[in-house]
């Protein structure tokens, strides 16, 4: 089974050192994603997905933000100690990435059709009219419409849809290994949204291209996923395949979500929500993150931080209420 | 105004170039703009072929007719020399609009790879640059100019090296606080993710992004460097007799202030007209890139 993994991610710690201290943004985190599988990080905002994505990527460079510690496994590589300029041939060409704003993620000077044919030029060598000739290719897999025409107009004449269409197209232009999807459709109505999965889900299937999927909506990570990371307080604190997690959630938190989402047909007039907020980084309660809004919580939970019980098939849980699983 | 989309049934052609339509479309509601501009074209062609229009030789004397008021023969009247002020003035237009242009490009140009540099990468080279150009910006412009020029000499040449130096900063700071916003857009983000080089985002996602406020500025700076030409030369410093400059007419007209009045008044009324013409064309050029200002219009 571990060679079948792709992308190892071992104790990454990604901390953000501003001037009133150190925030860690993501603390000891692990993970593996298997080739040709989806997998999906889940967790309220600030809980440090987006970070791990931009420490893959190696985008914090610039930013206060730094890998302090941990590995990252791909291809035989540990991507934090290459130079910039390796990373930089990486990205792209094997681990690409979409992003939240479809709004704004395409460069509102140049024409669309040159954007992605940049990327087959920048990655792949080919000449002005091959690119060109790859571009029309690309979008027209992408289900855009007058393609052709299209690849001549610039991103304010698109749609949000379109637009979102188009950067998937530039993410899988060089056939990468991993894509990212950071919140790929938060910023698209609904009906536009579950188009854009179908894509993603189908051009997964062709390409067998990994996924990594970043969201805060279960709705999604059920329709797309085949594992899941539940992520708290810049670390996992469940993860197992989709239909363990979604049926035997063991972690009060996983169960919290879960709850959290609105069933049709219930006649609840609230819906369920965890109480209380994601404590300050700065502030973080000893002992488990997750005991001050945590229903189950004991007194040992304030003090000493849960490890991961393994329940075996790769469903870990940091929480603990599974210790009595183990013990009897 | 972000759904913007276009009838999916138009053709290719009018499809394309929308910006440059938008823009035109712009600039043509302002009016007085499109007046500047079009007198600027005039005096483009004055100064391609201002030899040839020319009714006399710029140094032709004739001290027969020296210092006489316009008339038929001499549309500006004469100088002291006999020569004629028409034709002078018409050749002053090369001059000016040449070190007007030569300058400020020049200086757009260094001014903006500083800028594209110094706010993209920050750090210390960014703190070093940055505070030596506060230096040079510290000091009002024509004052510095006249420091250089007494540093390198009176002279036409090192008039235009004095305005490059002191244009410069101007560039520096406007392109390197748009590269600061620009560099943390979410396009600049997905380009590096997507491995583009730290030069092709520079130069073709960002530069892009800033030339709309560089176009302004440019224009409006072309007009500040043909004063400052001709202050120069005004004061003595920038260009040399008998170069046919504005400046320098406006300053040997001086003598004849009271006797004359047309000596004055057509070298002075070329600078204006110039000057306002550049600023009139800047402030339309602004208007029409500005989406902000124009949808409220």
């Amino acid at each position: 089974m571990e060679d079948k993994n792709i992308l190892e991610v071992k104790n990454l710690c990604t901390y953000f050192f501003t001037d009133r201290g150190v925030v860690k943004a993501v603390d000891g985190l692990d993970f593996d994603l298997e080739e040709g599988s989806v997998l999906g990080i889940v967790g309220e905002s600030g809980s440090g997905k987006s970070v791990t994505s931009l420490a893959i990527m190696d985008l914090l460079r610039g930013t206060t933000g730094k890998v302090v510690e941990g590995e990252i496994w791909f291809q035989g590589r540990n991507l934090v100690e290459l130079s910039e300029e390796e990373r930089r041939m990486i990205r792209g060409k094997d681990i690409s990435m979409i992003f939240q704003e479809p709004m704004t993620s395409l460069n509102p000077t140049i024409k669309v059709g040159e954007q992605v044919a940049e990327v087959i030029r920048l990655h792949q060598g080919a000449s002005k009219q091959e690119a060109m000739e790859r571009t029309i290719e690309i979008l027209k897999e992408t289900g855009l419409p007058r393609v052709e025409s299209m690849a001549k107009e610039y991103p304010f004449q698109l749609s949000g849809g379109q637009r979102q269409r188009v950067m998937i197209a530039m993410a899988l232009a060089c056939r990468p290994k991993i894509l990212i999807a950071d919140e790929p459709t938060t910023a698209l109505d609904v009906t536009i949204q579950a188009q854009i999965l179908e894509l993603m889900k189908e051009l997964q299937k062709k390409s067998g291209t990994s996924i990594i999927f970043i969201t805060h909506s279960l709705g999604v990570v059920a329709e797309m996923c085949d594992k899941v990371l539940v992520m708290y307080c810049s670390k996992a604190v469940e993860t197992g395949d989709v239909n363990t997690i979604f049926l035997e959630p063991k972690h009060p938190y996983t169960q919290g979500l879960l709850a959290s989402i609105p069933k049709i047909g219930s006649q609840a007039d609230r819906l369920d929500s965890i109480p209380g907020n994601v404590p300050n980084p700065k502030h973080m309660p000893s002992g488990c993150k997750f005991a001050p809004r945590c229903a189950f919580a004991d007194e040992r939970c304030g003090q000493e931080e849960p490890p991961f019980f393994d329940y075996g098939n790769g469903h870990k849980c940091r929480c603990w209420l599974c210790e009595k699983d183990f013990k009897g | 105004m972000f759904f913007k989309k276009k009838n999916p049934m138009v053709t290719e052609e009018n499809d394309m170039d929308t910006r440059w339509s938008d823009f035109l479309r712009n600039f043509k509601k302002q009016k007085t703009a499109v007046v500047a501009f079009f007198v600027l074209v005039l005096l483009f062609f004055i100064a391609i072929f201002c030899y040839k229009i020319a009714p006399y030789g710029i140094n032709e004397y004739n001290y027969a007719e020296k210092l006489q008021g316009p008339s038929m023969a001499h549309l500006f009247g004469t100088d002291e020399f006999g020569r004629d002020l028409f034709s002078r003035v018409l050749c002053g237009t090369r001059i000016s609009l040449s070190i007007g242009f030569i300058t400020v490009t020049i200086a757009t140009v260094i001014g903006s790879v500083i800028g594209l540099f110094t706010g993209y990468y920050g750090g210390i080279l960014d703190g070093i640059t940055m505070r030596i150009l506060d230096a040079v910006y510290a000091f009002p412009g024509l004052i510095l100019a006249i420091a250089i020029v007494a540093i390198l000499g009176p002279g036409l040449a090192n008039a235009a090296i004095a305005i490059v130096i002191f244009c410069i900063p101007t560039y520096a700071r406007l392109v390197r606080s748009c590269t600061l916003q620009l560099k943390n857009s979410v396009y600049v983000r997905a380009a590096k993710c997507l491995g583009a080089s730290d030069l092709r985002i520079l130069f073709k996602h960002i530069l892009p992004g800033v030339f709309p406020d560089v176009i302004v500025q440019y224009s409006l700076s072309v007009s500040g460097s043909i004063m400052t030409t001709a202050s120069l030369s005004f004061l003595g410093m920038g260009a040399m007799s008998p170069t046919p400059e504005w400046g320098l007419l406006l300053s040997n007209s001086r003598t004849y202030f009271y006797s004359c009045w047309h000596y004055a008044v057509f070298p002075g009324l070329a600078i204006v007209i110039t000057v306002l013409c550049f600023n009139l064309l800047g402030d339309g050029l602004r208007m029409a890139l500005d989406p902000k200002l124009n949808d409220r219009a």
